[in-house]
């Protein structure tokens, strides 16, 4: 299962959101891509949209103010 | 923007390593915010309260990750409403708070707070650069101090727009000009009456929701 990076540090609403769509257009069903973000508002999209759209989702905080999005394409 | 596409990584593997301890920190922003307080409180007792309240609606529009400007962009960007479903029940709520406090103070023979007037070509012309700047700096002026808050630095740049905008916007506000094309206020409660102002206000933000509710 491969496993894909997204770093969206620094990334305004709703762009990170957009990013993410976009990339999980290229992968295929099964692959895992973890995104960090810094915007509180785009984890709450992110994880609305992927949920939305069927893909498994982890979010994790790993620093203070720093969040992971675990998504696996369905 | 930065790199566009996201590159492999092996399976399982962390990216960051544990958080950092921020307990002391917070303990000295508490001790700092208390200071401000006791030093507020000794010029007028109000600005405590109003310290006070600023800090806890800070705190609470943080934790909601609740986004203004994302309620008015997403349904058109994205075709995300649920922060425009927010937004609206927001304005269903305070509409039947503000009816309840500008009716006491109506009965009570005050005067009655939240009375905007309008304003003339201004408005439009503000509205558009306002719209125009939320979707540039991702957020609308509470976003911005929130962001600032957690630490996004690029949130300067809005913090310095906001304050020269209002400064300006203060500066020319007497100004003829600016009030040019201006007509008396309509308030509904004087033209209608105060229940079927009320009603007709949260007959139509209901329908907004309702519509809201139903996209997919």
């Amino acid at each position: 299962m491969p496993t894909f990076h997204l770093e969206l540090c620094g990334e305004i609403c709703p762009v990170p959101l957009l990013r993410t769509q976009k990339q999980m257009e290229r992968l295929s069903s099964g692959d895992c891509l973890i995104i960090e973000t810094e915007q509180t508002q785009a984890v709450r999209n992110i994880a609305r949209w992927a949920t939305k759209e069927g893909h498994q989702v982890e979010v994790e905080e790993v620093d203070n103010g720093l969040w992971q999005i675990t998504l696996w394409k369905k | 923007m930065k790199d566009q596409t996201a590159f492999p990584i092996p399976a399982g593997s962390k990216l960051r390593a544990k958080k950092k301890n921020q307990l002391p920190w917070f303990w000295l922003v508490l001790i700092l915010a208390l200071a401000a307080a006791w030093v507020l409180g000794t010029c007028n007792s109000r600005l405590v309260f109003f310290w006070a309240f600023g800090i806890v609606y800070g705190l609470v529009f943080q934790r909601s990750r609740f986004c203004p400007a994302a309620g008015v962009r997403d349904g058109f960007i994205t075709r995300d409403f649920s922060n425009a479903q927010t937004l609206v029940l927001i304005l269903l709520l305070t509409t039947i708070g503000y009816s309840v406090l500008q009716y006491w103070t109506w009965v009570h023979h005050c005067p009655i707070p939240g009375h905007l007037a309008p304003f003339g070509w201004t408005t439009a012309v503000g509205g558009l650069l306002f719209g125009v700047g939320m979707v540039l700096v991702g957020n609308c002026v509470l976003g911005a101090l929130v962001r600032l808050g957690e630490g996004h630095a690029a949130q300067l740049l809005a913090l310095t727009g906001i304050i020269f905008g209002s400064t300006l916007a203060a500066y020319l506000y007497s100004r003829p000009f600016f009030k040019l094309g201006v007509q008396a206020a309509v308030y509904l409660p004087c033209v209608l009456g105060w229940p079927l102002a009320l009603g007709l206000q949260l007959a139509f933000l209901g329908a907004i929701y309702w519509w809201l509710k139903r996209q997919p």
